[in-house]
């Protein structure tokens, strides 16, 4: 299954938020980079990064580069999806004069573009020479922006069209026998054009790749993000953030507190914690995350290493597909046998599952989340898992969230040995200002069951 | 004929007709052909689609627009296509329209073409600035319908000619009438006062405003349903409470969209609001019968127009398209009387040079 970027934005993690701080010049580039697949191959992911590092230089203040940096985003803003003309032309089809109107526009953006960045050196970007196929559409050599057929393409053309410019009037038959030869023109031209169509698709490719690598890499420097390392069996954040969160606590003048954690290959992570403590948060983050590693994006977080996955799987309780006429423990119960299937599969995964089995009975949903661990372990998969249930289970980590101290929400995640998990309910729904009585029932509920006990 | 010299002192011209086959055209056609390109740039589009050969309506024959070479001109991908032109092709615009992108070009022979252009007020001013700024243009003329179904409005050229004939009415009596009054409309001041960008920007009401303070409230959400605006009313009172202030401060009453019969007759109605100055965008968002109007006048009402052009002269043709036809020197005459601005015949004009 082939994974675009178009198709994950609007999993709720915040990709579309990262996607949409990019500051892309031409819609052309937004459109390839929607396109992009999602890379799985540990080679490839080497290349994006060493672009997107060498482009993180670049663009620091006062670099060579970022001094022409607004004369290119002046050009690239002229930049044009002509990819399905150029197709029709490479398949034989004739080009009007709008077509080459935009080939030409084209390949003078890129000769402007190649003249800008002959003094820098980049690897990442190579732009072809299409002064070719300037000099085809431009045999004048003015070097402006406006196409016709030229009386320089033929003396008889121009014979004829001399006569009409005499003559002064609306003139239908020599109008008539102009077109003739301007079709024959535009045959001609479409045909030299086809034998470069592969520099012109190179040319679009290579442009569109860097307005996107510009924008990656300014989103860098301004979100404060950096840039990964790849590994064979761990996935490890230091100070690992949730932009989108981060930005909307800065506006409302609060400080977002980052938090870090390791995942091993086949050792599943289970991550307790009190409510509101920010366990669902850390769950999309690490979503997050691992979609912005195989797209080639900044990670959010001082430092990562992470290990490319095949396939990206989030179970959060909240969907229930009411229409398919699955409650919402049905849709989730689906949704992790799918989950399963690829890991038996021995499919490389990223597993991320919100309190599994939690909306049935304690007995019976403790008992499926303790399984769902033992299945995860010592399988191919990056697993992390929070619950509220106590789980036994020796062969995977404990993270805890600090919880509530001196009123206080402290984020962080510490190691956790017990497997008692905090009771801090009631305090959070006091907190929250929610209904005393209620709150004092409870408590009195709870005492009277430890009574029992 | 004299008005081609005082274009020349214009940035922007539309030519607008009160009907269909009034000779719009005709009078493009008229004024492209005599404007002196060696002095000047000239730069051509149209509201709607025009320059077709054959009427979309009634399937009747009709002029073409002649281009001379030098004119720049922006149509549509489509009508681009079907040119009978040698032109220059200078600018693929990024706005689609539902007959592709806009195109502009620069005619290199004498030549045809079938104009067709930016589909919405905005985009028309957008295309005015772009040819000024980016080839020079002196003069942009937009071919304009007066039909009240485009969004886009000529209102915002600062010239304008407006084309009347026997295809709006048979009684010469009528036609003098219906035009005086479109004349009426077009003369309506323009506003004094400052209104605000936010105001200005507001795509829908009908609004109180302050001239002195720039604040505002809205009195009806539209002018369609004036009735059954029973928070408005409330929020009105509220404010006025809130604020401590009576309501003569608001001294304007600014309308965003149309004004209509029934919302003049209700203004005309209160007695606070008939003393406030009624602004409405321009006067194609006039939509009330000469009776209502001239009837508020009387009473005292008042009413301008945020963005006004000057219309200098007026052109008729006296041949209806169902086949009748009107004296053209007693045409003219009644109008110029009734009117008091220039009346010409183009086609009688057109004949005699």
């Amino acid at each position: 299954m082939v994974v675009r970027l178009k198709k994950i934005l609007d999993i709720p993690c915040g990709i579309r938020y990262m996607y949409s701080t990019l500051n892309l010049i031409s819609p052309l580039s937004a459109t390839m980079l929607l396109e992009t697949k999602m890379e799985t191959d540990r080679d490839k992911l080497v290349k994006l990064y060493s672009n997107l590092s060498e482009f993180k230089s670049l663009t620091e203040q006062g670099s060579d580069f970022f001094i022409i940096k607004d004369k290119i985003e002046i050009y690239l803003s002229h930049l044009k999806d002509i990819r399905n003309s150029l197709k029709r032309i490479s398949e034989g089809y004739v080009a009007d004069d709008i077509e080459l109107f935009e080939i030409k526009s084209l390949a003078l953006i890129n000769q402007k573009i190649k003249l800008l960045l002959a003094n820098i050196v980049i690897n990442a970007i190579t732009l072809p020479d299409l002064e070719h196929v300037l000099n085809l559409l431009d045999p004048d050599g003015n070097r402006i922006t406006s196409f016709y057929i030229y009386d320089s393409y033929s003396p008889e053309l121009k014979t004829i069209r001399d006569r009409l410019k005499l003559d002064n009037s609306y003139n239908e038959e020599v109008l008539y026998q102009c077109s003739i030869i301007e079709d024959k023109i535009r045959t001609k031209l479409s045909k030299a054009i086809k034998k470069e169509y592969t520099k012109l698709e190179d040319s679009i490719y290579n442009l569109a790749q860097l307005d996107i690598l510009m924008a990656k890499a300014f989103q860098l420097h301004n979100k404060n993000l950096s840039i990964p390392e790849i590994s064979y069996s761990v996935t490890d954040y230091k100070g690992l953030f949730n932009p989108e969160v981060a930005n909307i606590l800065v506006n409302e003048k609060k400080e977002y507190q980052d938090t870090s954690i390791t995942v091993q290959l086949g050792k599943p992570l289970l991550i307790t914690g009190s409510n509101m403590g920010g366990k669902s948060l850390t769950l999309k983050t690490l979503a997050l995350c691992q979609y912005l590693f195989q797209f080639g994006f900044g990670i959010p977080a001082k430092s990562a290493l992470i290990m490319p996955v095949q396939e990206i799987h989030l179970s959060f309780g909240d969907d229930e597909d009411y229409k398919k006429g699955l409650s919402s423990f049905a849709a989730e119960m689906k949704r992790i046998d799918s989950m399963i299937k690829r890991v038996n599969d021995g499919c490389c995964l990223l597993s991320l599952t919100d309190e599994p089995a939690r909306t049935t009975n304690p007995a019976e949903g403790k008992a499926l989340a303790s399984a769902l661990l033992e299945i995860l372990t010592g399988s191919q998969t990056i697993s992390v898992v929070t619950t509220h249930y106590t789980i036994e289970n020796e062969n995977c980590d404990r993270l805890r969230v600090k919880g509530f101290i001196d009123g206080n929400m402290d984020y962080s995640l510490v190691k956790d040995d017990m497997s008692q998990t905090p009771a801090e309910a009631l305090n959070i729904a006091e907190s929250l200002g929610v209904n005393s009585l209620w709150i004092d029932l409870a408590r009195k509920e709870l005492e009277k069951n430890i009574k029992h006990k | 004929m004299p008005f081609i010299e005082e274009l020349l002192n214009y940035g922007s011209l539309s030519i607008v007709g009160l009907e269909k086959n009034t000779g719009k055209t005709e009078c493009l056609n008229y004024i492209l052909n005599r404007l002196p390109l060696n002095k000047i740039i000239v730069g051509v589009s149209s509201i709607g689609i025009d320059g077709e050969c054959i009427d979309q309506v009634t399937r009747g024959s009709k002029p073409e627009i002649i281009l001379r070479e030098g004119v720049i001109f922006t149509t549509s991908e489509k009508h681009y296509k079907q040119r009978r032109i040698v032109s220059e092709l200078i600018d693929v615009g990024d706005e689609h329209t539902s007959l592709g992108r806009l195109i502009t070009a620069r005619a290199i022979s004498k030549g045809k073409v079938m104009l067709s252009g930016p589909p919405s007020s905005l985009a028309l001013k957008r295309w005015i600035d772009k040819l000024k700024t980016n080839y020079n243009v002196n003069i942009c003329i937009i071919d304009g319908a007066l039909s009240r179904l485009s969004p886009a409005s000529p209102a915002i050229s600062e010239a304008m000619i407006m084309t009347t004939g026997a295809a709006l009415s048979m009684s010469v009596n009528e036609l003098v009438n219906k035009t005086a009054f479109a004349v009426e409309l077009i003369g309506i001041g323009k506003t004094k006062k400052q209104i605000n960008d936010q105001l200005i920007n507001m795509s829908r009401g009908v609004w109180n405003f302050n001239s002195v303070t720039g604040e505002f409230y809205p009195l009806y959400e539209s002018a369609f349903t004036i009735d059954s605006s029973e928070k408005f009313i409330d929020s009105k009172q509220n404010i006025l409470q809130d604020k401590n202030s009576d309501t003569k401060i608001y001294d304007t009453i600014f309308i965003s969209g149309a004004l209509t019969d029934r919302l003049l007759k209700k203004i005309s109605l209160d007695k606070e609001d008939i003393l406030k100055e009624i602004v409405v965008r321009d006067f194609t968002k006039i939509f009330v019968t000469p009776l209502t109007y001239r009837n508020f006048i009387k009473k005292g009402g008042n009413i301008s127009v945020q963005q006004k052009s000057n219309l200098i002269a007026i052109c008729v043709n006296p041949v209806s398209p169902h086949g009748y036809s009107l004296d053209s020197n007693m045409l003219c005459q009644e109008l110029e009387t009734k009117i008091g601005l220039p009346v010409y015949d183009i086609f009688k004009y057109k004949c005699n040079s």
